[in-house]
Parts: C-alpha cells; structure tokens; sequence
C-alpha cells in the first residue's frame, strides 16, 4: 500500500490530480468506491483483490463531470470501460491519470486514457469457461423455458435502475426511461414494462459493454443481467468477429460501412 | 387491547400456517429464490424460508404496491366510463414470518398515507391485513432497529408476535384485535403461557444512538459537507427507496391505450435525477448530496414533525442493497460524532 499511496499523495500534491477515486475499507469485509482531494486522507485508500466497483462510472456522472483532472484506481474491467469511453469521446475535457495493479500487485502510475489504451493491449472481450458454461446450459432450454425463466426473474424487478446507475456505459444526461412526450418506455414496474425496459439497456449495450459485471453486482434482487450481455458479446463475436476494446472500435449499432456483406443495410 | 401470553409448539405453529392455506386465506411469508430471500404468496407451508436475517425487500407492497392501477377510464364517443378501485377486491392477506421492523415499518406509511387526506386504498390494504411476526434471533451488521426504538421482540405493528423459545416451542403473544380474532379461530393449537421472558431468547443489538438526538443533529447540520461526503459514492439509483419499508414516495403515471387506459400509482425514489426536476429545467435538489441529505432529513427530522413518526425501522435494508456500500447506521453514527465547529 505504501507505493500506492505514494503515487496518490504525489498526484494530489502537484496537481496532475484534484480528486482520487479510489477504494476504501467498507461494511464488513467490503471494499467502496472512497473520493480523496486531501493528501492527508491517502491512508484511507486500499487497492486489493476484493476491489470490484468500475469506478468509471463516476467520471461521466453530474457531480464530477466538472473536474478536469481525476485519478482513478482501475482494474482490468475499469480498464476496458475508461478506454471505450474514451473511443465514444467523453473524456475530451479530462486530464485522466489511473492507477492499476501490476502482476505483481504493485501499484502502477498510468498517465491518460490513449496510454492506458495501450497499456490494456487490444483486448479481446471473452467469457470465462464457467460462463460459457452458464450460457450453454441457458441455450440449451427451449424458447419456452427461456420466456419462462425470464418471467419469472423480470417479475421481481422493482425498477430501481441500480443496473443503470452502476453501468460505465449509461452515461445519457437523459435516458429513454425518462422521456416522457412520447413515452418510450413504460414507467410502472410492470412485467411488461420491465422486459421494455431489460430489452431497451440491452439494444443499448450491444457492442458496448466491456462485460465488467457491474449490473448484475448492483442489482438488489440478484437478477442475472449478465446472461443478457454475455449473450450479446457471444452474438457479436459469431457475426462480426472479436470483441475488440480499443480506442477505435466503433460500436455494433453505431456503425455503417457500405461495404457491409449483408445486403439489407445498403 | 391488552396484549395476551401464550405459549405455541413449533407443530401447532405449522398447523396454524396450514390451517390459513387450507382455508383458502391469501398468506404471504418469506421465500427464498435466486439465492435472495423474498415476501410472496405461498401455497404450501414447505415454501417458507426460516434461516434468513431480512427479506431483501420489505413487506410494504402489501399496503403499497409498487404499482397499482387507482382508476379505469374508457372513451366512448363523448362519454367516459370510469371504473373506480374495487375495494371489495381487496383479499384479506396474511403476512406470515415478518420481523419487528417490518411491522414497524407500517406506522410511518399510516402516517403519510393519512396525513392530510386519508388514502382509502392504502387504509383498505392494511384493514385487510394481518401481521404475523417472528422475533429476531440473530442480526448482522446491517441492523440497527434498537437505535430506532424497536428491537428484535418489539410489538408494535405486528398482530401477533412468534418468539421462538427453543425445545419446539414459541412464546405467542396476541397483540390487537386482528390477532385476537386469528387466535380466537385456533384457539385448541395455543397453550397456556408458560411465563419465561422472552428477551432472553432474543439477539442483542446495541443502541448506538437515540431518535431524537438524530433529528436535533441533522436539524443543526443541514449546511454541513457531510452530505457531499457521505453521498460522493452514491451512483444515483432507487434501491435504497425501492428496499425500504417506510419510504412511501410515489409517481402518478397514466397507462394509456387509445381510447381506454389506466391511472397507476408507482414506486419513486428521491434518489433520482428526475424527482425534483421541475417543468422550467430548474432542480431544487440538483446533486446527489442534495438528495442524499432530503433522504435523511425527511425520514428523520420531517417525519417527526409532520405525522410524529421516525421514518425508519432500523432494519438495515437500505445498507444490504447500496450497491456503493452506503451504510445509513455507520452514516447516522457519524452524524451523531460531528460537533459544531466542523461543520
């Protein structure tokens, strides 16, 4: 921890950072996202295997959208989310610095978005065997079984939008559940509404998410949102080839070549 | 009415659930699914989990659904036809194996729902209910209800209070009429009381600090940063709200259908970016520490002065949910720390 809150205590002190965020000791055993402008409160920071919040979700929210220079503690998934943020250009207005574990969990001092772009290597988005396992064993019902399964998880969704608040990827200043003239989508916490709702993040999400799991952390009622994305990643990788984090991959709905092989799009 | 000791062997307490479900009665207990621990309607005694701490969400649906159809209109040339809420649709619903803050959770929704104007459909929600609680004999870190003035063998709010009291049996304790009345229909499965104190089969959670020296201490750090310091993790979602059993906030929305449609009543979280948000573009609680801070002070300081009810049961729900890890208990201790030059 020494180095880690070495390199925090130099950020702050010259400036490169005016706000650290990073992880601190929580309930219990929990590791929570700590926010540290003081160079006097580095000792609060911890950065160990137990840290799992994407952090990046902070950087577009309002409160912080105004602070230029920010460090943040970023682990692998935080990685793939600053870097796609970065490639859908939110970080224009930033001085980001970012420090990451190195093998040997040693604290690594990464200055701006396009070195830690290199720094992650053009990585490819692939699921670990346990989860194409878990998506094999979902592929395997029937389109019936699926439907029925999902009733039954989306019906104990209360609309909290934990998901969304949790995501990096949801960072619209007004997202399509709040736009009410026309109503796009159905306010109540309904079945109907929430599979609107599950369906819209998921058309939202394709080509974008970076997998680092944060919706279904969030979720309160443990609802298994990843299988969802997972799903989408798998899809993406059969049609289109690797799902590529890097700065310039653009997105699957957000992109038109007309060259595209499929004869529709022309 | 004067609250009744009996005493209920486990068998006889299995019996009584049984005995509901065979006579058609609607009962709602704790079931577990999806590795959480929730409140829905069982058909069978077998479905009830008994080893879980807290539900994730309360019971409050039963009173407050998360959405709920108030009105049905239908257009028919220059005619409308409304269909009004069908009170006499409204089953009389058992809550089986709810805790002491769940039922304590009930008295800060009578208060809002009865205000100014009486909530006809919430107050036949709750006529219709009757609360069957189950003391705490174990808590986790999370829970504070002593802190709230209840505790794990509190009363109030429940019809009947279950204290397990070891060796197969439970002590019963009749608290109101609508208890009087379940007990009345089974009166052959209780047993004379067997006069032992309950508190010592219940857990121990220790006060850490008391209502009404929250409510002077927010009251006195309403211009403090500690909301922007508390709140600088919060990401902005509704599960605190949602997870609650006192949080009565709520959206009117209108499902509408062509020429028919129906007027909802639904869940709202003052957590969210648009609660406040006002026609004109302008947010009186523009920042997450804003509303962090309107949380806190509506639940225990507005609560207080406008229906004389704090607007949390300590149940700590709130804290097992907060996917950013905010812990109200740890936030409220902290509070209570702070002294007046540090604002």
């Amino acid at each position: 921890m020494k180095r880690l809150h070495q390199i925090v205590s130099e950020l702050l002190a010259s400036g490169k950072a005016k706000l650290v965020i990073g992880y601190e000791k929580g309930t219990g055993e929990k590791r929570r996202p700590a926010f540290i402008s003081d160079a006097n409160e580095v000792e609060r920071l911890v950065f160990d295997s137990q840290c799992s919040h994407n952090l990046s979700v902070y950087l577009t929210k309002p409160e912080y959208k105004h602070v230029t220079e920010i460090a943040v503690f970023a682990t692998p998934q935080t990685m793939r989310a600053v870097v796609r943020l970065a490639g859908e250009n939110q970080f224009q207005d930033k001085k980001l610095s970012f420090i990451v574990m190195d093998q040997d969990q040693n604290a690594l001092l990464i200055e701006g978005a396009e070195v830690l772009a290199n720094h992650l290597g053009k990585e490819k988005i692939a699921l670990s065997s346990a989860q194409e396992e878990l998506l094999a064993k979902f592929e395997a019902m029937s389109r019936e079984e699926r439907f029925a399964y999902w009733k039954e998880q989306l019906s104990n969704c209360v609309k909290c939008y934990a998901c969304r608040a949790a995501c990096p990827m949801c960072y619209c200043t007004r997202c399509t559940v709040e736009v009410n003239q026309p109503q796009w989508i159905s306010v109540p916490s309904s079945l109907q509404g929430n599979f609107e709702y599950h369906i819209m993040r998921a058309m939202h999400m394709a080509g974008r998410c970076v997998d680092c799991g944060s919706c279904e952390a969030a979720c309160p009622l443990g609802l298994p949102l990843n299988i969802i994305t997972r799903r989408m990643i798998k899809d993406i990788e059969a049609s289109l080839g690797p799902d590529i984090v890097s700065m310039d991959t653009k997105s699957v709905l957000n992109t038109f070549q007309p060259n595209d092989k499929e004869n529709f799009i022309r | 009415m004067q609250t009744e000791n009996y005493t209920i062997t486990d068998s006889n307490l299995q019996q009584l659930l049984q005995a509901l479900l065979s006579s058609g009665q609607k009962v709602v207990a704790p079931v577990r699914a999806n590795n959480k621990v929730l409140f829905k309607e069982i058909k069978s005694a077998s479905e009830v989990c008994s080893d879980h701490v807290q539900t994730t969400l309360s019971a409050k649906h039963l009173a407050f659904p998360r959405t709920e159809v108030l009105l049905q209109y239908k257009k028919t040339g220059k005619e409308v036809t409304i269909n009004d809420f069908p009170f006499d649709a409204v089953p009389q619903t058992f809550l089986w194996g709810s805790r002491p803050c769940d039922a304590g959770g009930f008295a800060p929704l009578d208060g809002i729902f009865n205000w100014d104007s009486k909530d006809a459909i919430y107050n036949k929600r709750r006529e219709q209910l009757t609360i069957i609680s189950f003391s705490c004999t174990r808590h986790d870190d999370a829970c504070f209800c002593t802190s709230m003035g209840g505790g794990p063998g509190n009363t109030a709010g429940s019809d009947m209070l279950i204290t397990p009291a070891g060796n197969g049996t439970n002590i019963a304790e009749i608290i109101t009429d609508k208890g009087k009345a379940l007990f009345e229909n089974y009166t052959s499965l209780f047993e004379e009381a067997m006069g032992a104190d309950k508190e010592q089969y219940l857990t121990k959670i220790d006060k850490v600090f008391d209502t009404a020296e929250i409510k002077a201490k927010v009251e006195a750090f309403f211009e403090s940063k500690v909301w922007k310091e508390q709140s600088a993790r919060c990401m902005g979602c509704g599960a605190c709200a949602y997870v609650c059993p006192a949080c009565a906030c709520f959206d009117i929305q209108d499902d509408k259908h062509g020429s028919k449609g129906s007027r909802l009543r639904c869940w709202d979280s003052c957590g969210f970016q648009l609660f406040t948000l006002h026609t004109s573009g302008h947010n009186p609680r523009e920042t997450q520490a804003r509303r962090w801070r309107q949380r806190v002070m509506h639940k225990f300081s507005y609560m207080p002065d406008r229906i004389n009810v704090v607007g949390c049961s300590g149940c700590g729900r709130c804290s097992r949910a907060c996917p950013a890890d905010m812990n109200l208990a740890e936030h409220l201790e902290v509070i209570m720390k702070m002294e007046a030059e540090k604002i």
